[in-house]
């Protein structure tokens, strides 16, 4: 979508909130088939915020390994590059957005709740389909709404009408979007992870989250994602930003063969992380 | 006239009170005898339990799950409102019956842990 509100968000790029520079160095290292882990354990350990989280976060039961993890470099082997890197930017992304007011505050963390929910969910739901990645459906899920954050930050005044009008029309706060701003949190979030230079198959989840029948080669990520989106709403983690249930797409259930005995196991070990994760990351 | 749990319901009896939803609207009137699909759909809006008639009134037996169960009806009636233009999909019918389930089987856990 091109619209003139997008284009006015990408004139203002600059005040897109950026990856903290550790975070962006690990994704380069990572993305660079000639790095160790060595070379990765070094940049991290340079930051001492994110050394003390890593360390906190493999030795939490969100892993379960066996034994104490006491050095950056026994992680990096362990968890492998991708998942490092999927687990900084997690933390990252988390401190990126402090909000100004009371408000804000209240409405990030609603949103955040949200998303985690949903990135556990997906991760759940990846698992269930023995599916090998499944880190990274996790932080597709932790970023599947980043479009709503940034539009909180950078578009106030329009927010707040969006959220005025997902109250008088108690309808999704999608369609309440497009009818304000012209545009809506998927094409927003969408912008943003091309800055960040994301991989593409976190920016297609994010811009097809809730039309996942056009996310093409990566269907079955964008697919988890929007199934977990519901299962994190049906289960009341957090908020989207309104009361409705989006509709189910038939295209992404079937592509992944879900049966419905799984939906309340998927749930019920959702909720169980989500409790001991958050936490973590409180 | 006796109050029976959806579980015990099977076709042929016939209702000794009309049915409504959580929020007040008539899904089955007074009068009419019970088919499968009426207690399919009985399910599916989470009515606990129907009056019918022929049957001795049994007073009381539920009282001590009385609790428990307001708490099942007012999040049921939350859920409803939230699902409202999806519930003509059977697939989100059984999510929202999964979440349900879940929500209240959570809820009680914190309780207790408390």
């Amino acid at each position: 979508m091109s619209s003139p509100e997008l284009r006015r968000i990408i004139s203002r790029a600059d005040d897109l909130p950026t990856l903290p520079r550790t975070v962006l160095k690990i994704t380069e290292l990572v993305n660079d088939p000639k790095s160790s882990a060595k070379d990765l354990a070094r940049v991290i350990t340079e930051d001492q915020v994110l050394t003390a989280r890593l360390l906190k976060l493999v030795n939490s039961s969100f892993y379960g390994f066996p034994q104490r993890i006491s050095t950056v470099t026994g992680a990096v082997v362990l968890l492998g590059f991708d998942a490092i890197r999927n687990l900084l930017l997690t933390t990252s992304v988390f401190d990126l957005f402090a909000g100004k007011s009371r408000r804000q505050i209240q409405r990030q963390e609603a949103f955040w709740d949200h998303s985690l929910g949903c990135a556990l969910g997906a991760k759940v739901i990846g698992e269930h389909l023995r599916h090998d990645k499944v880190e990274e459906l996790f932080v597709a899920g932790l970023l599947h709404d980043i479009g709503k954050i940034v539009a909180m930050l950078l578009m106030p005044e329009k927010f707040e009408q969006v959220s005025a009008r997902v109250e008088e029309s108690d309808g999704l706060m999608i369609a309440a979007e497009e009818s304000v701003m012209k545009v809506n949190h998927a094409d927003i979030g969408r912008l943003l992870a091309e800055r960040w230079n994301l991989p593409k198959k976190l920016i297609k989840v994010i811009d097809c989250h809730h039309r996942p029948e056009e996310a093409g080669n990566f269907m079955l990520e964008t697919a988890v994602v929007h199934v977990a989106d519901i299962f994190a709403r049906a289960l009341n983690l957090g908020s989207g930003g309104d009361r409705k249930m989006p509709p189910l797409s038939r295209t992404a259930w079937n592509y992944l063969s879900l049966q419905p005995p799984a939906i309340e196991p998927i749930m019920a070990s959702t909720l169980s992380e989500f409790d001991d994760i958050r936490k973590f990351l409180n | 006239v006796q109050r029976v749990k959806l579980a015990d319901l099977s076709p042929g009896g016939v209702l000794a009170e009309p049915v409504y939803n959580q929020q007040g609207v008539l899904l089955l009137d007074a009068g009419c005898k019970l088919n499968a699909k009426h207690i399919r759909i009985f399910k599916s809006w989470g009515i606990e339990s129907v009056c019918l008639k022929g049957h001795s009134a049994a007073a009381g037996d539920t009282s001590d799950k009385m609790p428990r169960s307001a708490g099942r009806q007012r999040l049921h009636a939350e859920m409803s409102r939230q699902f409202s233009q999806v519930l003509d999909d059977p697939l989100m019918v059984e999510i929202m019956e999964c979440a349900l389930r879940q929500r209240l089987n959570h809820a009680a856990r914190q309780e207790a842990l408390e």
